[in-house]
């Protein structure tokens, strides 16, 4: 599903990747720590064709990026579901608005639309504040839109860059039931931390841990979690 | 009727804030994505931006009035271009007749009209010849001196020092005019490429979000290019009222008696139509030509 192969990248003069490997298949539950300046967000922009790989292969979903045509991009990225650690919202919009936009985009009939909409609206408990711009929002409540607008598509991809970073212990829970709810229906995601702890309170589902550190991979205690 | 209201008003409302039907992606039909652009626009820009556009244009408007108010002067400056030929009082109104036409096949001569004046209760037969421009001092004083040995001719009333300064005002008036239409439309061009990329790398935020989601150029570029559109057309609109309310105030202020046919000038819808047209086509250029730029395709999420 995402397979990068003896990748190499340069930012800013730091050697972030160093021959890095990685293969996460369909479906997989993958947390990903590493420290500050370690590469987890360039990973990340990596797998999105925002940037280039220095020298290795880089395939998603099957689409080598190395060279991938502009004209391809827009239909990579609507298979992938992106949080980032700052909700990006379209800020005049409602919370209806953005959570939508993905559909749209991806071209669903406006049934297929509103079903899943209401669905979406009920588990993330946002239906009274359906027509609230999101600039109203508290930022949890934004990061849990953002969430919602990643995984309303069942994308096969969803990247999440320190999601529950400063958000309170509920919206937190709700974020990352969405998570495991897309994991469930057969996605691949990849959650880039700080720390594993908060996570693995929350993860219901199996996941494996894994370590950037040195500009490579390194499995983190190469166990299956498993929360039954 | 009110049920009419209601249900205009609910649509509008349902086009305005609810995701159906789409805005993007292949299903968006134009009149959402239309709609969409009009409460875009309502959201944001600020107020403040939109009367400093539409401040902004009011100077090519008033420039356009002003262009006008020029090619009023030029016209009356032409109409005050005349030489009276004064008719003996013998003279009928067919040989007088006879002689204008006469006079008008010389190249000199734009036109001649025979009229009748009243002096003194007398009625007098007159022909006003307008020269043209190319008309020199010598040839004038030639035609001046074969009038007034015409036979059928008392007088010919014919100022040269005063006929040259008039060509002279009318060579720059016409020339004034000119440059006021050309520094018009590039005033308009610039100022329409100014707003547009204000309000492009306002929208910078959204684009990148569209962006990351994976909507295409075009889908992107649409609604965008209907905001810019619309945003330029309403500017100008402004501005073309603001401009023509502006003159209307100068005539109130200024002594009308010494300006008069020249203030205020009005706007013919042509050159109202041209106005919008040069803003709309700068904006479509200025959206086409900048996108790109504004709006870096390798964007992170940083």
């Amino acid at each position: 599903m995402i397979h990068f192969h003896q990748v190499q990248k340069t930012v800013d003069g730091q050697h972030l990747f160093n021959d890095l490997t990685l293969f996460l298949p369909k479906p997989s539950y993958t947390l990903l720590s590493g420290g500050p300046q370690s590469g987890k967000t360039t990973l990340l922009n990596l797998i999105m064709a925002f940037d280039t790989p220095d020298q290795g292969s880089l395939r998603v979903d099957g689409l080598d990026l190395i060279g991938i045509p502009a004209g391809r991009i827009p239909f990579l990225r609507r298979q992938i579901g992106l949080i980032a650690n700052t909700p990006a919202l379209l800020e005049d919009r409602s919370v209806i608005e953005n959570i939508s936009v993905p559909l749209q985009l991806a071209g669903f009939d406006q049934d297929v639309i509103n079903e899943r909409l209401n669905a979406m609206l009920e588990f993330i408990g946002l239906r009274e504040e359906q027509h609230i711009e999101v600039t109203r929002l508290t930022k949890p409540l934004r990061q849990l839109v953002s969430a919602a607008r990643a995984t309303i598509h069942k994308p096969p991809v969803i990247l999440a860059d320190e999601p529950i970073e400063n958000i309170d212990a509920d919206t937190a829970d709700l974020l990352i039931q969405l998570l495991d709810q897309a994991n469930t229906a057969g996605a691949a995601v990849l959650i880039t931390c700080k720390t594993f702890e908060p996570y693995a309170q929350r993860v219901a589902n199996n996941y494996q841990t894994l370590t950037l550190s040195e500009g490579s991979i390194k499995q983190y205690e190469p166990e299956q979690h498993n929360s039954n | 009727m009110n049920r009419n209201n209601t249900t205009v008003i609910s649509f509008l409302r349902k086009l305005w804030r609810d995701p159906t039907p789409s805005r993007y992606g292949k299903s968006a039909g134009l009149t959402a994505q239309i709609v969409d652009a009009v409460g875009s626009l309502v959201r944001t820009p600020p107020k403040k931006t939109f009367v400093m556009c539409a401040l902004a244009l009011t100077i090519p408007a008033t420039m356009a009035i002003f262009s006008n108010s020029l090619k009023t002067a030029e016209a009356n400056l032409q109409k005050n271009r005349q030489i009276t030929v004064f008719m003996d009082s013998q003279v009928t109104t067919t040989d007088a007749s006879i002689l204008a036409n006469n006079l008008a096949l010389n190249k000199g001569v734009k036109s001649t009209t025979v009229d009748t004046l009243t002096i003194q209760r007398k009625e007098i037969l007159t022909i006003t010849l307008q020269p043209s421009l190319t008309l020199n001092s010598n040839d004038l004083d030639f035609m001046v001196k074969e009038l007034n040995s015409h036979p059928t001719v008392d007088f010919v009333d014919a100022d040269a020092a005063w006929l040259q300064q008039n060509v002279a005002a009318i060579k720059t008036t016409k020339a004034l005019g000119i440059l006021s239409v050309v520094l018009t439309a590039l005033v308009t061009s610039l100022l329409a490429y100014g707003i547009t990329c204000t309000d492009l790398l306002r929208q910078q935020t959204e684009y990148r979000v569209l962006n990351q989601m994976g909507a295409s150029r075009s889908t992107m570029l649409r609604p965008y290019l209907l905001r810019s559109l619309l945003l330029a057309t309403v500017a100008i609109c402004t501005a073309i009222l603001l401009a023509w309310g502006l003159t209307i105030t100068l005539s109130f202020l200024v002594d009308t008696s010494t300006y008069t046919g020249i203030l205020p000038a009005s706007m013919p819808l042509i050159q109202m139509l041209s106005l919008i047209f040069i803003a709309v086509f700068s904006t479509i250029m200025t959206v086409l030509l900048v996108e790109k730029r504004v709006f870096s395709s390798n964007i992170s999420m940083t």
